[in-house]
Formats: C-alpha cells, structure tokens, sequence
C-alpha cells in the first residue's frame, strides 16, 4: 500500500521527566500522539510557568522597539534566570512606555496651541499686550459661518469682533468688550455658538513669534519621541539579544508545555501513546535511553478498529500527486492509497487535453526548475510530470508551440505519409467521442476500484448492489452498450435482446434500487424502514444513479472540449502572426507571447479541470477519505498542526 | 411646459433619496442617551460631515443641531436648483416655503413679547434669497414693525389686515392661516404657470395631501387641547382651504367635533381615514406616513425635474422632522420605542 507502516508506541515515566520526553519527541519529529482513545487532557495545560513569561517577553520587546521575527535556534536556559531578566527588562520597558506617553500629550498640547496660533497671524500686536489690558475683556475663539451674518443684528452693542482666518468653516478671531460689558458680550457670543479658545502660558510674544517657539519645541520633543521609539538607552544591544533568544526558548517550551493535553498525567507518572512510522521506531527507542527513569514499548501492529495516522509513501513519480489526495482527504490507515491512480490518470487527461510537444517541454521545465526548486511549489512538481503527458500527446496531435506541420518530416520517415496520427480540428467528431470514450473507462475502471475498495473495507453489500458495485457496472456498461448501438447504429450482438434488457439493465437495476435493505440483510440486519420508506427511498437512489451515471460521463466531454480549445487558441495566435510580415520580429513577438499567453491560460484550466474530474467523477465512485493525518510533534508547529 | 433643461435634477433628486436615513440608522440614534451623542452620532454619518461640520463635538448646542439640519435641506435645495438651467421656475416655491416659515416664527416670538429672540434662530443661508431683509426682521419689536419689512412684498398686502391691531388683539392663529393660504395659493398659482398639467397636477396633489396634514394637525391640536377655545365655524376658516381627501364638508364635520374623542369618532368616518389610516392618538396626528410615501411614489416615477425636486425636498423635511423628534425625546429621556411611534419613514 502507498502508506507508512505505523507502529504504535507508549511511553511512561515519572511525572518531573514530562517536559524533556515531549521535548524530545519534538525534536525526533516522528511520535504522532494518539487522540483518538485518549482525548486531549485540558487540565494538564493549567498553570503553564512559559506562556506568561513568553507574553511579557515579546510585549517587552514591542515596547523597547525591538519586535520581529525570534532567531530559529535558541540556547537553554533556567527557567528563574529567564523571568529575572524579563522582569527586569519589562520594568525598563514600562518606564518608557510612561516617557513615551508624555511626551506624546506634550507634542499633542504643542500641535493644538500651534493651530490655533496659526490662526493668529495679522493681529498687529503681542498676546501679552492683550490680556494686559486692564479695561478690556479679550476672547479667542472661533465662530461658526452660519452665525457670522448675525453680528450686524447686534451693531449697537459695545463689542468688536475682528478675524484673522477663515477655514471654510470658522471664523478665527477675536472680539474686545469693557470689562463691565463682558458678561453680556459673552452670553450674545454663546447664542452665536462661538466657541472660546484658551490661548495656553507659553504663548508668548507676536504670534508669529509664538508659532516659531511652538514649532522649535515641537522639533525637539519629536526628536526626543523618535530615540524613545528605538529604545536606545533603555536597553542595550547585548541585552536586547539576550532577551530575544529567551524569548524563542520559551516559545518552544510553551508550545511543548502544549504538547502535554496528549499524555496522562498522575501525581508521580505520567504516560503518552501513539504512533511512529516502523522505520523511526529504531531512532525513538535510542533516544529515550538518554531520558533518565523514562520507558518506551511498542504494541502489536494495530487493529481494524484502531485509528491510526496514514503518512503516506509513494515512489519518486507519484509522491508529487499526495497534495491532491491529501486536499480531499486521506485514506483510512490499511485502506486503499488513490495517490498512483490520481498519478496516471491526472497525467494522462492532461496530457490529451494539453498535447503539444513544445509547450509540454517548457511547462515541465518551468513546473520543475522555476515552480518547484525555486519558489517551492508543490505543483511544478506536478507540471513536471504531466509534460511527459503532454510531448507524448503533442506527438500524436503533430503540434510543437502551435505549428502542426513541424513534425511532418517525423511523420513521413516514419511511413506515416507525413501527417499526425490525429489532428484535431480535423476530427472534432471523433475527439468529442473519444473523450467519452475515455470517460466511460475511467469510470468503469473507478467502479471496479470501488468494488475492490468496499470489500477490503467489509461492506460487502456496498460492493455488490450500490450503483457503485457490481450491479452498478453491469447496469451501467449495459446502458453504455445500448447507447452505442443506438449512435453508432451498429448491431451489437446480444445487446438490445429481451434477456440482455432482463439481466443486464432490469436485474441490476433492482438491485440498485433495493441495495440498501439487501446490504442490510447481507449483514444479518432487519431493514429500518417499511416497505413504502423501502419504495420511496429506493426510487431517490434510482434517480440520482442514473443522473450521475448520466453526468459524470458528460463531463468528460470537456476532455474533447479542451483539446479543440487548445488547437483552435493556437489558431487565433496564427490568425493575429499572420497580421504581420512573415518571419519578420513582430511575427516571432506575437507567436512567443501568445504561446505563452495559451500555456499559462490553458494550463490553469486543463490543472483545475483535470482535478475536478478526480474528485467528482471519479473519487465519488470508490473513495472515502476518513484517514486521520499523520501530525508528529514538532518543536515547530502548535500541538494539533498537521505537517 | 416643464423644464426639459433641468433634466438632471431627476436623477441628482433620487440620488438624495437613496442617501436618507435608514430604520437601522434611526433605531440607532433613538438608543442614544444625550444629545451630544446623537451629534456624534450624525457627524459620523457621511450624509451630514458636511452640514454638521460647524458644530460642537464636546459641547453641542440642540438649538444649532436644529439649525444646522435645516440649512442642510436648503443646501441640498441649492444644489439641485444648479442644474435647473432657464431660471429658477417651479423652484422658487421653496424660498417662498421659507420665509413663510421665517414670518411666522417672528410672528409667534412677537405674540408672546419675546421678539428679540429671533436672532437666534436667523437663517443666514436664507439673507441672501429672502425678499425681505430678515435683519430687519430681526429687528423688528412690534406687529407693525414687522409689517413694514414686509412692504413691497406679496405678503405686504395679505398681513395688513392681520398685523395692523393692536398687539393684545393679534390672532396668532388667522396669521397662520393666511400666510399658509397665501403660500398654498401662490404655489398652485406657480404651478399652473411653470409646469405641464400632468406635472402641475401630480405636484398639486402632494401640496394638497400636505395642506391636509396641517389641518388635521389644528384640529388635533384644538380639540386635544383647547375643545372650547374656538367655535366650529370661526375654526372652519382657520382650517386651509385645500386638500386632497378632507372635502370641505369633512372639515366641517370635524369642526364640529365637541372633544378629541369626537374628532376621532367623526374622522374615522371620512375618506381621509382610509387613505391616511385611523388616527392613533399616540403617535401623532394621521397623514404624515401617506405623504412621505406619495412624496416617495412620486420621486421614484416621475421625470418632470420640478416634480423630482418637490418630492426630494419634501423627503428631505420630513428626514430633518424626524430627526429634531429624535433629539427632543433623548433630551426628555423618551425610551427608543416612544420615539420611534413619532418617526415616519
């Protein structure tokens, strides 16, 4: 089977030893805990000494203006020494944040009072002058447009108003009143909504000369915020360092410290199960010799009932189509691993639908070497392997980079007369037929792998009656086989006979429509409904047989669809060369960036196209992913992450 | 005859409807607890950043959050009348709507010796379009001074009856009365001038449903209030003399009424009651919800510019009327569910 064998695995121990076992086990990277008979043990995470001091630590960091990425590799540390120092850097870096804050309401206080100034300008006199004055009131403020007209209403009242700026909004001024007028000033300039603007003590002087002290001391209060935001001073490189490299320690001694809600944990023991892979067992058990007090056994290879991790292995050609399986799911551990019939299959529909010797070259180039090796994605992979496909299809159709004429001399040494053995625009009948043609095998083909599938899994029922067993290949190739005749008007033998309609579509068709209460009597069960839920249900399952019978082999037409599509995109990119000179460098432009335009184009669709026959068409038929990922502790991801 | 170079107006006027406040947003600001919350609450909203621009975050005053609301509608007034090219025509109802508004706030200031108030709620938006100096309506003390703004205006003539008494014989009420027949007529009057007859006749119909509106509002009023204040007859001419479902003979009937009850018992009777549904004493005073909905109907059909603008604005008041009912029922600390009986939307 394309999966690891797996080995199950307990270790026990004294409870002081917990932590270095998990850490080991993080380190080894091959334990996979079992979760499945021992649920996560909550009460072991309480009073976890890492997970504060990592917070404090890294919030230390932030504050002293040295955040970022944590250095990989980390040294070992006590754990008294690590919160002496975190304590001692935090209380630092809460001193700043302090020095910070008022520095930041001084340049706020110092911004406003600049605004305001600002206003100012043109009055014509000292601020100090004017609230020297001794027989008159002075306000600053602001009056809103809408109430300005209305000053004319009070032209015999003992004030004036003058401003220096309008905002579109305010009028920015100042109005003068006798002191013994004041109050009745002031309550007419409420009702007028002004708003009073309270000029603060360090305004001094014109204000001009007042904007230009504010704006000095904004200058250097902004330059005392931006050494307080690189925590110079605070705390020194060294040290900084230092607290950085704890903080990765206790990052990965809280995410071990995590790792503990896997073990069972008493007042002096503690005890943790799972699984490795058989050929991890010989390196676990060297580890734990080093682990003082510590035990490791291995079980007997584990049962049906049991639910181990499916890690699956594949050879060189197929390991690259894992990432399909393993999006859709894994197959339960001992079940069947689809990774080498989604390998040949994938590769092959791509092939058919992308056939063309040039660019299957260079997409298999670009998959591995750009893709793959550079930007490590596990698709170039893929695109590597299907290329192979795609030259061998691109043989067959006589297309290198669009031109269908370049492999005539081939052709014609090899005694072909100098044409492909299939061009498709020239058998567009027989590519859409062909493509259901291929369809119908890999479906039959899916069934089969059903059948295979559900009797290894012991549902014998499954295998035998659903429309995906036994009598749903029967019923389905015989329909097949009708349709044809129909079609092709060609007289199959036996095909179309009253006993081939009997026991080739009736009989199967019966079964179909039963399976679920034969399944059940198969099994030694009395069937759950009556005979009228029996009826009912059995004419839902019918129906949706026959529609998916009916749909899946459609789909593949698009097989046929994105041949033609491909050939006829490469026409239209002759179509637009041909605007230009022959052979001339436009031509070649044209021709380069339209091939590239179609590979990149046609490469996304035939991918995602290609993948959704798997899952559709053929997964539904045979495949059931209900295995749990293989997900060993590692010192890298949080307790639970697959890797 | 309707201004087919105005044409723009149509789809500026549904884009003012598409802005107005949701029953999201009302139930929102009627969960405020204080006024200087709702104020912030509005200046978030993108529609009024603008209007409310001038107005106090810390310290709002309710009396220029009023204010403010109504220069709001005029400014969006003055921005749909940009794009009606060839002269202010059916338009300039507006104007005339204000300053009705304006002489009638003096008037009532006036009747209660508090004329120097008027200051307060100016409109400076209004100086420049008025035809009358509001200044110098400010400034007026007595009825006669407030006659003499008027002069050389329509309303120079129709007050003069009114407003040349003596100050202890002055009918607030017949004042209203006769600057709103005087501003209904004009309207009509416009109408029939600048518009088509299917436009002037779809606009007439709104006017009418408000002039309705108004007089079931005094009637409520009168009869909830001062049952005896005012004989049937004399308050059959203080009723206006349009409408569009109250038919003189209603209005009559409902004149007659002895009390709130018997108004309500004889209303629920008339055509109005089934167009504008039953009168609920609670929530106010029928009609208001079948207006904005006319108002709505309209705007959303219609293709004449002015009807366009007429709907839009008459959305618009009611917008700012349910948001003064808003700040007055947080400012007595209605619960939300009371205020939002008072809110038509």
């Amino acid at each position: 089977m394309g999966m690891s064998k797996m080995r199950p695995v307990s270790l026990y121990g004294p409870s002081d030893k917990t932590q270095a076992t998990l850490r080991l086990l993080a380190q080894l990277g091959t334990f996979h805990p079992d979760t499945e008979s021992v649920p996560p043990q909550e009460q072991n995470l309480q009073d976890n000494p890492y997970e504060p001091l990592y917070t404090a630590a890294m919030s230390t960091l932030e504050e002293l203006g040295r955040g970022g990425a944590l250095p990989d590799k980390t040294e070992d540390f006590l754990l008294e020494e690590v919160k002496e120092t975190v304590e001692e850097l935090r209380g630092r870096a809460a001193q700043l944040t302090k020095k910070k804050s008022e520095l930041t309401a001084s340049i706020h206080m110092y911004e406003q009072a600049a605004g305001q100034v600002k206003h100012l300008f043109g009055l014509g006199a000292t601020l100090n002058e004017l609230f020297s004055v001794k027989y008159l009131k002075v306000r600053f403020g602001r009056l809103p447009k809408e109430s300005y007209p209305r000053l004319a209403y009070y032209e015999d009242k003992d004030f004036n108003f003058m401003y220096y700026d309008f905002d579109g909004n305010y009028y920015w001024g100042v109005y003068f009143t006798p002191a013994d007028e004041a109050a009745e000033t002031d309550a007419i300039f409420e009702s007028l909504y002004f708003e009073r603007v309270w000029v603060p003590e360090f305004v001094q002087g014109t204000p001009e000369e007042a904007l230009e002290n504010i704006e000095k001391k904004l200058a250097q209060l902004k330059a005392e915020e931006k050494e307080l935001e690189s925590g110079a001073g605070a705390v020194s490189g060294q040290e900084a360092a230092r607290l950085r490299l704890m903080a990765a320690w206790l990052a990965e001694n809280d995410r071990v410290y995590g790792m503990r809600q896997y073990a069972v944990i008493l007042r002096t023991t503690f005890l943790i199960s799972g699984y490795v892979p058989q050929e991890d067992w010989p390196a676990l058990q060297k580890a734990v010799e080093g682990l003082d007090g510590v035990k490791v056994k291995a079980g007997e290879p584990p049962k049906k009932s049991a639910k181990p991790p499916v890690k699956l292995k594949n050879n060189w050609f197929t390991r690259p189509f894992e990432m399909y399986v393993s999006m859709y799911g894994l197959p339960a551990y001992g079940q069947f691993d689809p990774t080498n019939f989604v390998a040949l299959t994938y590769s092959l529909l791509f092939g058919i639908m992308f056939g063309d010797v040039g660019q299957g070259i260079l997409l298999g180039l670009v998959g591995y070497f750009f893709m793959y090796r550079k930007k490590h994605l596990a698709v170039g992979n893929i695109l590597a392997r299907c290329s192979v496909s795609s030259v061998f299809f691109g043989l067959i159709y006589g297309s290198v980079f669009g031109f269908e004429h370049a492999l005539a001399p081939l052709y014609q040494a090899l005694g072909m007369g100098g044409h492909a053995p299939l061009s498709p625009m020239e058998n567009i009948d027989f590519v859409l037929v062909a493509s259901i043609g291929v369809g119908v095998a890999i479906l039959v083909v899916s069934i089969l792998l059903g059948v295979y599938t559900r009797l290894r899994r012991g549902d014998v029922g499954g295998a035998l009656f659903s429309a995906s067993g036994l009598a749903g290949l029967v019923f389905y190739l015989s329909l097949a086989a009708l349709v044809l005749q129909m079609m092709a008007n060609i007289a199959l033998p036996f095909v179309g006979s009253l006993p081939f309609v009997l026991l080739c579509v009736l009989a199967p068709g019966l079964l179909i429509y039963f399976s679920e209460p034969l399944s059940a009597l198969l099994r030694g069960e009395k069937p759950e409904e009556g005979f009228g839920g029996m009826v009912l249900n059995g004419f839902f399952e019918m129906f949706d047989a026959l529609l998916s019978f009916a749909s899946n082999t459609m789909s593949f037409l698009r097989v046929g669809g994105f041949v033609l599509a491909h050939a006829g995109m490469m026409s239209v990119v002759f179509t637009l060369a041909a605007m230009t000179a022959q052979g001339s460098a436009a031509y070649w432009l044209v021709m380069a960036v339209g091939n590239v335009f179609v590979m990149c184009l046609e490469g996304l669709f035939v991918a995602i196209q290609v993948l959704r026959l798997e899952y559709y068409e053929m997964f539904s038929r045979f495949y059931e992913a209900d295995g749990i990922p293989y997900a060993p502790l590692t010192l890298q991801q949080a307790p639970g992450e697959a890797a | 005859m309707s201004n087919n170079k105005a044409l723009a107006i149509v789809p500026k006027a549904r884009a003012v409807f598409a802005r107005r406040l949701t029953p999201e947003k009302y139930a929102e600001l009627t969960r405020k607890s204080s006024v200087p919350q709702v104020a912030k609450a509005l200046k978030a909203m993108p529609g009024f950043r603008k209007t409310l621009a001038t107005l106090s975050e810390d310290a709002p005053h309710r009396g220029q959050l009023e204010e403010l609301l109504r220069s709001g509608v005029f400014y969006e007034y003055e921005e749909l009348m940009r794009y009606h090219f060839g002269g202010p025509g059916f338009g300039v109802y507006f104007i005339w709507k204000c300053e009705t508004e304006e002489l009638l706030a003096k008037l009532q200031l006036v009747s209660v010796g508090r004329a120097e108030r008027y200051i307060t709620r100016m409109p400076a938006f209004l100086m420049k379009r008025s035809r009358f100096d509001l200044l110098a309506l400010a400034r007026a003390e007595t009825l006669s001074d407030c006659l003499n703004v008027v002069r050389g205006t329509p309303y120079f003539e129709t007050l003069g009856p009114v407003l040349s008494v003596r100050q202890e014989e002055f009918d607030l009420l017949l004042a209203e009365r006769t600057l709103k027949s005087q501003y209904y007529a004009s309207v009509f009057a416009l109408a029939e001038k600048t518009l088509s007859p299917h436009d002037a006749k779809e606009v007439g119909r709104l006017f009418c449903m408000e002039a309705d509106v108004e007089n079931l509002d005094v009637l409520y009023r009168l009869k909830a209030y001062y049952p005896h204040a005012v004989p049937p007859a004399p308050l059959e001419e203080l009723l206006l003399p349009y409408g569009e479902y109250l038919s003189a003979a209603a209005k009559r009937r409902l004149c007659g009424a002895k009390d709130l009850p018997g108004l309500l018992a004889a209303y629920a009777d008339t055509r109005a009651a089934r167009a504008y549904g039953p009168a609920d004493p609670p929530n106010g005073t029928p009609g208001g919800q079948a207006y904005l909905a006319a108002a709505q109907r309209l705007l959303r059909s219609t293709v004449s510019p002015d009807a366009a603008l007429t709907a839009a604005l008459a959305i618009e008041q009611q917008q700012e009327r349910n948001i003064i009912h808003i700040i007055e029922g947080v400012r007595y600390g209605l619960a939300p569910e009371q205020i939002e009986r008072f809110i038509i939307y």
